[in-house]
């Protein structure tokens, strides 16, 4: 499973975002700046009390944590879920802060595993409690686990995780276990709760990145009494510092504090408001206008509208309190070695060379917009190479038409050849393909487009080979990210053998490779520290097969209200850390 | 009159149901003919398979058109038992469906944001009719003066800015425009009128203006052609060689012949409007049944989609009803024809 979107969405989408701000942070950063909180806590605060006005333009897939997939909609879950282990909490500059990292969070450590990664162990916090007042128990872990078991009920959430790494399914991916409404007996006996502090989770095959997959708002506890199935998301029990006092769908949201929160168990979160609201503007235009005036201090989405854009980079009081960050999302097209002519690498490597970059980027939003691309993972991913160039651009990032021409020489196919475009009909995807034909036609190959629907884009169109096969598909536009910053979460999805299947695979290219494999399965053991190398190696043996070409590594425009204070940017979703958000005038 | 009004009912029904034949079957027959599931537009796209077919079943999306109308038909009548393949909701008799994907019966929804498009219309009529038909009767009587001028110039300005316009400028202006004219420092917010009338009317003048500057230059267009036209009627040019006052000939006698198209104008426009302000409810985020469209067909949310359409459908004809009777009280010649 995966966040993704179309590359011409990935430009227009409010949903997550990464950013490299983590690398180059010094901390302690307090004047406020042109991406200062990039470089540091902005107005770094211990001033309490007033309200955090968060906007949006849309509401979320769901607030019930097990059925949430979107990135700013898992940013909001940290003001009233917690996880047994999170990233780091922000706004604090004492804080040093690496890409990837975690801590902590309801356990009292990361997880602890034995050698081969399959049994890991968390013990939980003492005093840790609910909304309601209940101390929150293993037991809880585990039901919030047990709920992601009942598709039928608790469907869109990132379940696919941990179905079968956590339960025994049968050959079509199919668990065993059918969550808590239909088996009342207990079930899903891998997770085992020998005490209230202890919880136990046996895994059906290795998994060293299972730390991350605890950091999702998924995994967070959820008390089986409060459990209302599919209409959780209407009145969900806290377990952070927030609780959602107030829901009208589509309209907005109000967080009141947790009166059973205590900070004395909490290292992640630094609470200084005493009330979060987010009003949902169908108009961005709007929502960029309150913004500016200030009766909004955030977008809780993302990046800002065209208009305000422009006006904020003209304008320098406004442009001191924006940031502009990478994102996680990459743009990257899919080269399907499947298709007439592109069985052959140099084919897939003439297209590599001769892509117009620059003019990908101005289609992607220019500047400020996103970066050029040359490796596959983004720089918020532990193994991004910053020198690491597989198909320079030349020094323009317009192509290399010379190596192009010689890869089409060394292909066999020295005037060129047809091929096929896949693209959907969202954001700038056209522009996109329109880009990618002229580009390529410089070289001699025609390229012609098939247009589809987003909501079928990734799931039956290039997401089922067959199809990809019969359509004679070459290039298909993707837009990707990480579900957590890692290689697994994100690179693997996408060259893994093991997960080619007949629809929605997410190995687009089919391609399963002895070495792709065997990088893959060593970092399902490897420690942490080792994994970085790792998939840094992946990235480089996949983009030597030209089966993937990124071309842009995300940025947003975002723009915050200048009495906001510990403002800082999370590395794992690019947008600014709410929940230990204060505001200086306290009102 | 009697014979004319149910005349007029009958004929109102009939249209109706004619309406919710072509609503059902369009709604039901698109997704066919583009071989998509039915029940993922009545449950989400991360619906499992398995809930897919239990949604299926339930609501007999193998079963024969007519069937399928007749159930949905029964259920605004009846009320219905619905399911999205695991809840088993009771949707109570008037029941338009259900939205698995915000677990309310469509017909709630759409009585919450029935008021806030009512309250949008009606304020925004009033204005249209106000200035637009007052500026075309002066301009009819002051014909070829600088008022009349101006009147035409400003009503082609208004005819000319799309909604979606003026709306932006509106918002900008109001919220972040110079410091004299940002009257609403925190944005434009809808109050319901039940919890403060004051703050109700103050949200509600920008939206109106909105509204009311495109209407109002076309009313002014046409109540000025229209009094022109009457002006110079032979019985006009009667009353004022009678010596009546102008404002008994300008206003009993000129003004009463351009009401009966100015109603009917009135009536297609609130009917359609009643049915909602799509574009001025999403610029200024107003929760009307505009946006509860909108959304309902961004999130593909079927029953929604569907209810507010047959909703909508339903206040035009109503509208029209109206507008036919009050054309009988306004001219007796129609309550009379045969």
């Amino acid at each position: 499973m995966r966040l993704l979107i179309s590359a011409g969405a990935v430009v227009a989408t409010l949903v997550t975002a990464g950013c490299s701000a983590s690398a180059d942070k010094d901390n302690g950063g307090d004047a406020a700046g042109f991406d200062a909180a990039r470089k540091g806590v902005v107005n770094a605060s211990d001033a309490t009390g007033g309200t955090l006005r968060l906007g949006g333009t849309s509401d979320c897939d769901s607030w019930d944590p097990a059925a949430t997939y979107n990135g700013f909609c898992w940013n909001m879950q940290r003001l009233m879920t917690r996880t047994l282990v999170a990233s780091p909490g922000y706004g604090d500059p004492a804080r040093t802060m690496k890409p990837g990292e975690l801590v902590p969070d309801l356990a009292t450590a990361l997880g602890e595993s034995n050698a081969d990664k399959t049994v890991w162990t968390y013990k939980l916090r003492p005093g840790v409690k609910f909304s309601s007042g209940a101390a929150i128990t293993s037991t809880d872990i585990k039901y919030g686990f047990q709920r992601m078991w009942a598709t039928d009920v608790i469907s869109g959430g990132p379940a696919g995780y941990f179905l079968c790494l956590l339960d025994t399914c049968d050959g079509e991916g199919n668990p065993a276990y059918q969550g808590p409404y239909k088996d009342k007996t207990g079930g899903l006996a891998r997770i085992e709760t020998p005490d209230p502090q202890t919880i136990v989770f046996k895994l059906t095959s290795s998994f060293a990145d299972f730390d991350y997959l605890m950091a999702l708002p998924a995994t967070a506890p959820v008390p089986k009494a409060a459990d209302t199935g599919g209409t959780y998301t209407r009145k969900v029990t806290a377990s952070g510092p927030f609780v959602m006092s107030e829901y009208t769908p589509g309209q907005g949201v109000t967080w009141t504090r947790n009166p059973h929160w205590s900070q004395d168990t909490d290292e992640v979160r630094r609470p200084k408001v005493d009330k979060v609201t987010l009003t949902l503007l169908s108009n961005p235009d709007d929502l960029d206008a309150r913004l500016k005036n200030g009766s909004l201090d955030l977008s809780a989405g993302g990046g800002v509208q065209p208009t305000f854009q422009s006006e904020i980079l003209n304008t320098a009081s406004l442009k001191a309190n924006a940031d502009n960050p990478v994102s996680g999302f990459v743009g990257l097209f899919a080269i399907f070695p499947t298709a007439p002519s592109l069985d052959n690498v140099h084919c897939r490597r003439a297209i590599a060379y001769a892509l117009d970059k620059r003019d990908l980027l101005v289609q992607s939003g220019g500047s400020f917009g996103g970066d050029f691309a040359a490796t596959l993972l983004p720089p918020a991913v532990p193994g991004h190479d910053t020198k690491a160039n597989a198909y320079p651009s030349g020094a323009d990032w317009t192509g290399d038409l010379d190596k192009a021409k010689h890869e089409l020489v060394e292909c066999g196919k020295p005037d060129g050849f047809d091929t096929v475009m896949a693209y959907t009909n969202s954001g700038s995807d056209p522009q996109i393909f329109a880009s990618v034909q002229a580009a390529l036609k410089r070289v001699g190959i025609t390229v012609t487009g098939k247009q589809q629907d987003e909501s079928v884009y990734y799931g039956s169109y290039i997401g089922a080979p067959a199809n990809v096969k019969q359509q004679q598909l070459g290039i298909a536009a993707i837009g990707w990210a990480p579900d957590y910053p890692s290689g697994n979460g994100f690179l693997s999805l996408l060259v893994d053998g093991a997960r080619i299947q007949d629809e929605g695979t997410t190995n687009y290219v089919s391609v399963n490779d002895d070495v792709l494999n065997g990088l893959i399965k060593r970092a399902t053991t490897a420690p942490l520290v080792e994994q970085a190398g790792i998939f840094q190696e992946l990235d480089k043996q996949t983009m030597e097969r030209a089966i993937y070409i990124p071309y842009f590594y995300q940025k947003f425009l975002l723009y915050r209200n200048p009495r906001l204070t510990n403002v800082d940017l999370r590395a794992d979703l690019g947008s600014y850390d709410l929940v230990n958000l204060g505001v200086s005038d306290g009102k | 009159m009697l014979r004319y009004l149910l005349g007029r009912i009958a004929g109102a029904l009939t249209v109706v149901v004619v309406v919710s034949v072509v609503t059902f079957a369009i709604f039901q027959l698109a997704p066919r003919l583009t071989g998509a599931n039915m029940a993922f537009y009545y449950t989400g796209k991360s619906t499992s398979e398995a809930q897919a077919a239990a949604v299926a079943q339930k609501f007999g999306f193998d079963k024969p058109l007519p069937e399928q109308y007749w159930t949905f038909m029964s259920g605004i009548v009846a009320g219905r038992d619905l399911s999205d393949g695991v809840t088993e909701v009771r949707c109570p008799a008037p029941c338009l469906g259900y939205s698995f994907r915000q677990n309310r019966p469509v017909l709630e929804m759409i009585g919450e944001a029935f008021p806030v498009t009512l309250g949008l219309t009606l304020g925004a009529a009033v204005l249209w009719l106000l200035f637009g038909v007052a500026a075309g009767v002066l301009s009819a009587v002051r014909r070829g003066s600088v008022f009349d001028r101006l009147a035409t110039a400003v009503a082609l300005i208004g005819v000319s800015v799309p909604e979606f316009f003026t709306g932006m400028l509106l918002i900008y202006l109001l919220t972040s425009g110079p410091a004299w004219l940002r009257l609403y420092p925190d944005g434009i917010n809808y109050v319901p009128l039940t919890e403060d009338p004051v703050g109700w009317f103050a949200a509600m003048v920008p939206p109106w203006t909105c509204l009311a500057l495109l209407f109002a230059a076309l009313y002014a267009r046409l109540t000025r052609a229209t009094m022109l036209e009457t002006l110079s009627e032979d019985y006009v040019r009667t009353a004022w060689a009678k010596g009546l006052p102008p404002r008994t000939v300008v206003g009993r006698h000129g003004l009463r012949a351009v009401l009966p198209p100015i109603v009917t104008l009135v009536g297609l426009d609130v009917g359609a409007l009643l049915g909602g302000v799509v574009l001025v409810e999403t610029l200024f985020s107003f929760p009307g049944l505009g946006r509860l469209a909108y959304r309902a067909i961004t999130s593909q949310d079927l029953p929604v989609i569907m209810g507010v359409t047959i909703v909508g459908a339903l206040l035009i004809v109503c509208a029209n009803l109206i507008v036919d009777l009050l054309y009988g009280v306004l001219d007796p010649r129609v309550r009379n024809a045969r």
